[in-house]
Parts: C-alpha cells; sequence; structure tokens
C-alpha cells in the first residue's frame, strides 16, 4: 500500500517533468481548411466542365410568358414578273455578286464541309440557284455567318441582301422584313440523348431545354414546355454541344435542323412527336420609298417557281433529305393581289 | 540634486509593524537611531550612493570623457549595425528581384503569348481546309506547353499574401485543360466531318479570349508593377541609414572639438581614426549606393521603357492576327478587324521609336552582346515585317470586301511561303512576332544585367560597414584611454 502510494507520486513527478520538457501546447491549428494552401481557393467553381456556349442564357422556368399563337393571317408575296434586273435590282447587279446570311454550321442546311473546306448545303444550293438566275453564275454568292438572334438586324443593317437561314415566315416578322415564297415546311420536334428518358413533350417539365433565341422554336418551348429552363443560344449547333456537355437534355427546333444535329451524333435520336407545321421562306429587307426591295422579292420568287417546275427542287430535296421526316413537296407561294402593270 | 532624507521620521514614534521581527524595540533614543539609520541605508542608500557616486564621477572631466565615449560608440555602433542591415536587405531585394520577380513577370509575358499564340494556331486550322499540318500542329502543342509551363512558374511564386495573383493562375490553371480539352473536341468532331467542330472551336475560342487571356494580361500587369515598385524601392539612395552615419560623424567631430577644448591637445589619434573610418563608410555606402541608381535604377529604366512598349506591341499584334482569323471563321465583316490592326500598328511603331530613341542614348538593349547592333538590326527586321503586314491586310480586307474568303483564308492562315511570293498576313505577323521576340529577350537581358550591376555594387557594402564601425570604436577607446591615464 506504502509502496504504491510512493511509485503514484514518483510517477506523478516523472509526469511533472516529462510535460515540462515537452513544449507547450500550441493554439489549435486550423484543423478543416478545406483544401485551401498558399491563399489558394480549392472549392470548385460551380460551372465545371465546358463553359455554356457564348452569349447563351438560361431563361428560368416562366420567366417569359408564352405568347398565344399568332391567329394573323400570313401576308403573301409579290408574283414574280418579267424584269430588268439592272432596274429591278441595281445595287447587287453593280456589286457582282449576291451577299446571303446562312447559319454557321447546320448539317443538310448550311455547313463547311470539313474535309473540302467548301460551303454546302440545302440552303446554300439555293441560294447559289438565286446567284445563277441574276449572274449566271451560280457562284457571285458571298455568304455570311448571321447568329440566330440577329437574322432581320443584319437585313435592316444592309449587311446581307437576303437570309437563307431557316427563318419560318410568320406574321410577326412581316412587321420587320419581307418574305420570299416558301422553299421549305418544317415541323418543330424534339431531339434527345438516348438514355434522357424524354419521349414526348410531356416528359419535358423539370428538364432543360435548348432552343436558338429569337427563333420560332423558342415560342414553342415556352408553350409546350412551361416548366422547363430554357438555355437560348446564338445557333442551333450551340445545342448540340450544350446536349453533349449534358448542359440541356432536350433541344427542340425544327426538323430539318434536328435532322442536321442528329447526324453528328450517333447518340442522339429525334423521338415521335410533332407539333404545329411552318414554313421557311428567304428573308429580305423592307421596301422603304427611298429603297425598294420589292424587285429582289420578285427575283427570288422567280427563281422559286423555276426550281419547283424544273425538277431542281426535287433533286435538292434528294441531295439533303432523302428519307428524312421531313415533307418531300415544296410549300405553295401565296401571292398578294396586286393589279396588272 | 540633493540626497534623499529618511523617509520616515526619526524620533521616539514608532511603527512596530516597519521593525525588523526579534528586534529589540525598548532599548535607549541613540541606539535607537543608529538602528534606523543602517536600517534605511540598508534600504535605500546604496543605489542612492551608487548613484551619487557614479554623478560626482561624471561630472569630473575624466568622467565626461569617459561618459561622451560610451556615448560616441553607442552612437557608432547603432549608425553602423543599421546601415548594415539595411544593406543586407537591399542586398537581399535586389538578389529577389533577379532570381523571383521579375522572372515572374517573364513568365507571365510568356503566358500569354504562348496562350494567345495557341489559339491563334488552333483558330486558323478551322479556316483552312483540311486537317492540320505537322507544322501547324507542332506550333500549337509547343504554344500549349509553353503556356503550361509559364503557368507552372507563375504558380510557384504565388504570395499568401497576395490573393489577387494567386486567383488570377488559378483561374488560367482551372480553364487552360478545359480550352485544350474543346480544341480537341473541335479536331475530333471536325476529322469526322461534323460541322459542330466548328461550334466547339468558336467556343474554345471565346473562352481564351474572355477568361484566359484577360486573366494572363492583368497577370502580366500585375508582376510588372511588383518588378517596378521593387526596382524603385531598392535602387534610391539609402537616406535614413546613411543620415544615421552622418550624425555619427558629426557627434565625432564635436567629441574632437570638446576634447581640444578641453585637453588642449587638439588631435586625438584614436577619435581621428575612428572619423576617418566612419568617414570611409559613408563614402562606400554612397558610391554602392550612386552604382546602384546609376546601373539597376536609371540604366534599368532605360531599357525597361522599350520592354514595357515591346510587350506591349507584341500582345496586340497577336490579339490582330487572331482577330483576323476568328473574323474568317466566323465570317464576320466588322469594323474590329481594322480597329485591332491599327493600334497594333501604332504601337509596334511606338515601340520601335522607343527602341531607336534609346539607342540613340546609348543604351545597351542587347543583353550586353557585342557587337552591340543585333538590336537596330532587329528594329529594322520589325519595321519590314510591319510594312509588309500593311500591304497584305489591304490585300486581306480587299478580299473580304469582295467575299473572296478562300484568298482571305490563305492571307491569314499561310506562314511559310515559297521564295518570292508575296507576303501574307500571316508570314508578316510571324517574322513581326519572332523579331519582337527577339528584342524583347534582349532587352529583358539588358534589365538583367542592369540589376545584376545594382547587385554587384552592394556586395560587401553590409560586411565592411559594419567591420568599420566596430574599428571605429575601437580606436575610440584607444585613443581616450591616454586622455584618461592622464588622470590617474
Amino acid at each position: 500500500m506504502k509502496l504504491t502510494r510512493r511509485y503514484a507520486v514518483l510517477s506523478t513527478a516523472a509526469a511533472a517533468v516529462l510535460s515540462s520538457c515537452l513544449p507547450a501546447p500550441q493554439p489549435t491549428p486550423n484543423l478543416d481548411p478545406g483544401a485551401e494552401a498558399a491563399g489558394i481557393n480549392a472549392d470548385a467553381p460551380e460551372d465545371l466542365g465546358f463553359p455554356l456556349p457564348d452569349n447563351s442564357e438560361i431563361e428560368p422556368a416562366g420567366a417569359v410568358d408564352p405568347q398565344a399563337p399568332d391567329e394573323r393571317e400570313i401576308a403573301g408575296t409579290l408574283r414574280p414578273r418579267p424584269q430588268n434586273l439592272d432596274e429591278a435590282i441595281p445595287t447587287i447587279r453593280q456589286r457582282g455578286r449576291l451577299i446571303v446570311g446562312i447559319d454557321q454550321s447546320i448539317n443538310r442546311l448550311s455547313f463547311r464541309d470539313p474535309v473540302s473546306g467548301d460551303l454546302s448545303g440545302f440552303e446554300v444550293a439555293l441560294a447559289r440557284e438565286i446567284a445563277a438566275d441574276i449572274f449566271g453564275n451560280p457562284d457571285a454568292v458571298e455568304f455570311r455567318y448571321i447568329s440566330s438572334s440577329d437574322r432581320t438586324a443584319a437585313l435592316e443593317r444592309r449587311e446581307v441582301d437576303l437570309i437563307a437561314q431557316t427563318l419560318s415566315i410568320t406574321a410577326k416578322r412581316q412587321e420587320e422584313i419581307q418574305f420570299s415564297a416558301p422553299y421549305l415546311s418544317s415541323s418543330t420536334r424534339l431531339l434527345v440523348q438516348r438514355d434522357s428518358g424524354i419521349a414526348s413533350f410531356a416528359d419535358l417539365p423539370g428538364r432543360r431545354v435548348c432552343a436558338a433565341d429569337a427563333s420560332t422554336p423558342l415560342e414553342t418551348v415556352r408553350r409546350v414546355a412551361p416548366s422547363s429552363d430554357i438555355l437560348k443560344v446564338t445557333t442551333w449547333s450551340d445545342c448540340l454541344m450544350a446536349v453533349q456537355q449534358r448542359q440541356a437534355d432536350a433541344v427542340i427546333a425544327d426538323d430539318a435542323i434536328l435532322l442536321g444535329i442528329a447526324d453528328q451524333d450517333p447518340f442522339t435520336f429525334m423521338p415521335d412527336a410533332v407539333t404545329g407545321e411552318e414554313s421557311y421562306g428567304l428573308g429580305i429587307r423592307r421596301s422603304t420609298p427611298s429603297d425598294d426591295a420589292s424587285g429582289l422579292v420578285r427575283q427570288v420568287n422567280w427563281t422559286l417557281e423555276r426550281i419547283r417546275s424544273d425538277g431542281t427542287w426535287d433533286r435538292l430535296y434528294d441531295d439533303w433529305f432523302t428519307d428524312s421526316p421531313v415533307r418531300d413537296e415544296m410549300p405553295a407561294p401565296v401571292y398578294v393581289e396586286e393589279e396588272t402593270p | 540634486m540633493t540626497a534623499p532624507g529618511p523617509l520616515i521620521p526619526e524620533g521616539p514614534s514608532e511603527d512596530a509593524w516597519l521593525d525588523r521581527a526579534g528586534a529589540d524595540v525598548r532599548t535607549n533614543i541613540g541606539v535607537k537611531r543608529a538602528r534606523w539609520r543602517s536600517t534605511v541605508s540598508e534600504a535605500f542608500a546604496t543605489p542612492v550612493a551608487s548613484v551619487r557616486k557614479t554623478w560626482r564621477f561624471l561630472v569630473t572631466t575624466p568622467g565626461k570623457m569617459f561618459a561622451v565615449t560610451i556615448f560616441l560608440s553607442v552612437a557608432i555602433f547603432a549608425a553602423g549595425y543599421s546601415m548594415s542591415v539595411s544593406a543586407t536587405e537591399r542586398q537581399d531585394g535586389l538578389d529577389v528581384l533577379l532570381t523571383e520577380t521579375e522572372p515572374l513577370s517573364y513568365a507571365a509575358h510568356n503566358l500569354y503569348t504562348n496562350l494567345s499564340l495557341a489559339d491563334t494556331v488552333a483558330t486558323s486550322g478551322f479556316v483552312r481546309p483540311g486537317v492540320d499540318s505537322q507544322t501547324t500542329l507542332d506550333r500549337y502543342y509547343a504554344a500549349i506547353d509553353q503556356a503550361s509551363v509559364a503557368a507552372t512558374q507563375s504558380a510557384s511564386g504565388i504570395d499568401p499574401k497576395d490573393p489577387e495573383v494567386a486567383e488570377l493562375v488559378t483561374t488560367i490553371q482551372r480553364e487552360l485543360p478545359i480550352y485544350t480539352a474543346m480544341v480537341e473536341t473541335a479536331r475530333t468532331n471536325s476529322r469526322m466531318g461534323n460541322p459542330v467542330g466548328v461550334t466547339y472551336m468558336t467556343n474554345a475560342s471565346g473562352l481564351m479570349r474572355d477568361d484566359i487571356l484577360p486573366a494572363a494580361s492583368k497577370l502580366f500587369e500585375l508582376t510588372g508593377d511588383n518588378v517596378a515598385e521593387q526596382q524603385t524601392r531598392l535602387t534610391t539612395p539609402q537616406w535614413v541609414p546613411l543620415s544615421g552615419l552622418m550624425a555619427a560623424v558629426l557627434f565625432l567631430l564635436a567629441a574632437q572639438w570638446w576634447l581640444w577644448r578641453r585637453t588642449r591637445r587638439r588631435l586625438n589619434r584614436g577619435f581621428l581614426a575612428a572619423t576617418a573610418m566612419m568617414l570611409l563608410a559613408i563614402l562606400w555606402v554612397g558610391v554602392s549606393n550612386f552604382a546602384t541608381w546609376q546601373t539597376g535604377g536609371r540604366g534599368f529604366q532605360e531599357a525597361s521603357g522599350p520592354w514595357d512598349s515591346l510587350t506591349t506591341a507584341r500582345i496586340l499584334a497577336q490579339e490582330a492576327q487572331t482577330t483576323e482569323t476568328l473574323a474568317l471563321l466566323r465570317r464576320e465583316t466588322d469594323a474590329e478587324p481594322t480597329a485591332a490592326f491599327d493600334s497594333m500598328s501604332h504601337a509596334v511603331t511606338a515601340a520601335i521609336d522607343d527602341v531607336e530613341a534609346a539607342r540613340a542614348e546609348g543604351v545597351n538593349l542587347d543583353g550586353f552582346s557585342s557587337p552591340a547592333t543585333s538590336a537596330d538590326r532587329q528594329a529594322a527586321d520589325v519595321r519590314a515585317a510591319l510594312e509588309d503586314w500593311s500591304v497584305s491586310y489591304e490585300r486581306y480586307l480587299a478580299a473580304l470586301s469582295a467575299g473572296d474568303y478562300d484568298t482571305a483564308a490563305y492571307l491569314t492562315t499561310t506562314t511559310s511561303l515559297p521564295p518570292g511570293a508575296e507576303p501574307t498576313t500571316a508570314s508578316a505577323a510571324g517574322r513581326l512576332d519572332n523579331a519582337l521576340s527577339e528584342l524583347i529577350d534582349g532587352a529583358r537581358t539588358s534589365m538583367r544585367a542592369y540589376i545584376a550591376d545594382g547587385l554587384a555594387a552592394t556586395t560587401l557594402v553590409a560586411g565592411a560597414v559594419l567591420l568599420l564601425a566596430f574599428c571605429a570604436v575601437i580606436s575610440l577607446w584607444l585613443g581616450i584611454r591616454s586622455r584618461l591615464q592622464e588622470y590617474l
């Protein structure tokens, strides 16, 4: 008993001696500094991976109320008639070439062939037909890339003579620009990745949908998918990039556009869901008293009539849309009633 | 000063609590008083007496001499020591400037130019038909490799106290892999014939131009500011410690005058030697300061003027080239490429004017290689390349406004020409960049040589000043010793 106590005293003393030898306790270091070192914030940013497409914007679900479908009658276009081209379209004739705004990269419609470097596609070929009728040379045409949201503005700035860029003829757009006769019909459809589980518009709530800004499909998205966030991009191929990077779950666009997108990625497909049918027309600036564009409208419609009757349209369709859901018939033109001069 | 009397009133009244334990209080008054005296003097008188004693000594002549010498010793040693510390700090600072700060700024410049070059090369691959050539791939991967190395160098210089630099380097390090991934995705799609390749490339270029390059540019700016700030701080004369040395000399002179008045002996050898040593120390520091200011300060600034304008010009030249290529990729013909070309052209002309003005003043811009004419030759090369670029740029603009994208693409992407062919914008821009890069390297080597000279001028200063101060103190005491002995 006594011995034990002595040991206890000894060990306490030893502990005291030992502890006095040990360094004094340091202030507790921050044991949870994250991975921060050398002043560098190591927290992962919110947007990992590829950035969202340039100049794109996410429109939260319901941020913009869908507009009621435009019930207005679409106005007709000017009937083609034989005309002296130097008088009807003097600026273009003097310039020696036609300037046409197209999309940068939509397969089948207008794209740059990565192998040859040449531009090709249905709309490019159509523009060449128009140039051939004006100059006798299908290559007398300059193509400029116009972003989807800039199509009508580019016409107003006189940057381009024509817009051949999936521009649907609507009464609303007719307030700003003129249209040629329609050259292609399209219906609005969905494009999704195969593993997305989306098979119809009904599966869209809560998923993010991509559409080009200032396009008619964007209006459609707001109407058919009011509880989906919308990724608004400047060109349609940005939507393919967004889908591939899982930044969007679905693309809503015209079938002609979606076909070109689906071509480039075997992991995407177009479910059997269709809404609304529209027709594409070539966009032309509005006529003003000092600047009459009606000559150009008539000239373009003249070419459209020609390719309808001489089989060129059918050839173009076969070149680019064989076995596709795009309607294999050129839409019928509606001309305004005019007094014959 | 009077000696303090006993603090406790003398007399019969007694405070028992002040008494020492066991003291007999019942003794007579006389004994009591003696007791009190001894107690008080024990408690207080010893320090008082020693102070009094010291004071009495100090007011005597030898005491004064002793005091003055102590004071001088402290003053000289303090001045010498602070000068020495300051000189060591300066030497270390210049060393840091030469081995860390300036290389970081150069790394930031390399980072920017290589990132920008990589983007231009990658973009041009999408303007030309076909797949990238071996040369294009080599240029792209070399630029990415150099950019990664430069980013790592920049990261190695991150000071935890400078969160802005850390953030910029982190942004670049984070986004560069994303950029390269996007470029590779673009290339693969392009090879598969998928037009979405162009989309990936334009978006990659957007990431580079909107996020990565601005960060690199800001980083270059900050690191350049650091160089300028350190360089200015380290090459201005060390006025404060110098004034300490001068004060010590003034005290020495005053002391000698006083000694002369007191002893009627004008010159004391020890004091004289101490004065000489302190003057030598001032001279040494002064010469060193002047040399550092002359080379590390003035020479550096004369060489850094051209360096600043050359680096700016090179960055703008790369921007102009990328803008040209992008305009083709996007088929945009707005005013932007013209603006970029014009500001590049002005900046390059200004930079070459700076180089020639500096050369005319005899500033070395060749990294002190001999003969010192390579800068003149490179400046002429830059002017010739700029002239070629202007001419081919006119052709490029003409091709664009004629809608001839093939010619415009040829002009913006063809870097190697058959002999005798008219220059393309790409070949002229390449030559311009090479010549600018050589000029920049020359100016940089010169800047570093000037700093190194400034650093060399600070060698030994710290040790010498300390040694001189120490010797001065010793000679003071040797000198005063004989005077003091006269009183013993």
